[in-house]
């Protein structure tokens, strides 16, 4: 048995609470498109998203009339699924980190 | 405004379309579904594949390379979903496949005219028709008259995902 003694190693492990990059979570944004019909695009987020109509109708407005509207929020993983259900109903949506 | 497409007691759907619609949705579709082979390939299916990240070409290329292909097979499913006797019954996921096999058709006619807003149709339906009635040239005549008929088509496919919404929604009742 060696008695040499060993120095502990040093691990550096990231401080990941401090890293913004690393919390901030994922936005799916519905952007507004001349194409699509209104009660569509209403109806395609209450089947989606599980909205309330008026939620629904509320955030149909907002992208009708600011041009976007955040619809989802979570991990990269949810946004993907939820930004490839929006393409597969024709909507114009993209993802990214919320700021 | 009739209801043309009909949810029955039993929870199916029924469209009360006749045999040429359905014989133009089916050809639309056959005509579509050939060029989703290569989307890139032409400009007017940028609305079925939009991008998924606006500001990130690298993750946006992965996107494509993992979601394309799935996502064309939706696309495919759904046009699919058109060629179908009227009569026939629909539950309600077939009645969602079909109108997104029409609001394909819908976004990419949308491309061929050159929708940018919602003003467009008007604006171009009274010069098309200017020019029908005052026109001797041959050539933007026929053009005037083409766009005349894609507009109506246009609106044919709207009004087919406006019922189609219309009777989803009676079933949520």
């Amino acid at each position: 048995m060696s008695t040499t003694e060993v120095a502990p190693l040093e691990v550096l492990e990231p401080d990941i609470d401090d890293d913004p990059e690393v919390d901030r979570p994922w936005q799916v944004i519905v952007w507004d498109d001349p194409v699509n019909l209104m009660q569509y695009v209403a109806w395609v987020f209450r089947k989606l998203f599980g909205f309330s109509k008026a939620k629904a109708n509320h955030l149909m407005l907002q992208v009708h009339n600011d041009g976007r509207a955040i619809v989802s929020t979570g991990s990269r993983d949810k946004a993907e699924v939820d930004v490839f259900r929006l393409h597969e109903h024709g909507l114009w949506a993209t993802m990214e980190k919320q700021s | 405004m009739a209801r043309i497409i009909r949810r029955r007691r039993d929870g199916s759907y029924v469209l009360r379309l006749d045999e040429d619609t359905v014989d133009l949705l089916r050809t639309l579709a056959g005509q579509l579904e050939p060029l989703l082979d290569d989307p890139a390939a032409d400009a007017g299916l940028r609305r079925l594949f939009p991008p998924a990240y606006d500001d990130d070409v690298l993750a946006e290329a992965e996107w494509e390379i993992e979601q394309g292909a799935a996502l064309r097979d939706s696309r495919r499913a759904a046009l699919a979903a058109l060629d179908r006797p009227a009569a026939e019954p629909m539950d309600e996921d077939g009645l969602v496949a079909w109108m997104q096999g029409v609001n394909s058709l819908r976004l990419v006619l949308s491309e061929r005219l050159g929708v940018e807003s919602s003003s467009d149709e008007d604006r171009d339906v009274v010069a098309a028709e200017a020019i029908l009635t005052t026109s001797d040239d041959p050539e933007k005549v026929g053009e005037a008259a083409r766009r005349l008929a894609a507009w109506q088509l246009y609106d044919l496919l709207s009004a087919l995902v406006y019922h189609a919404v219309r009777a989803l929604e009676s079933g949520e009742d």
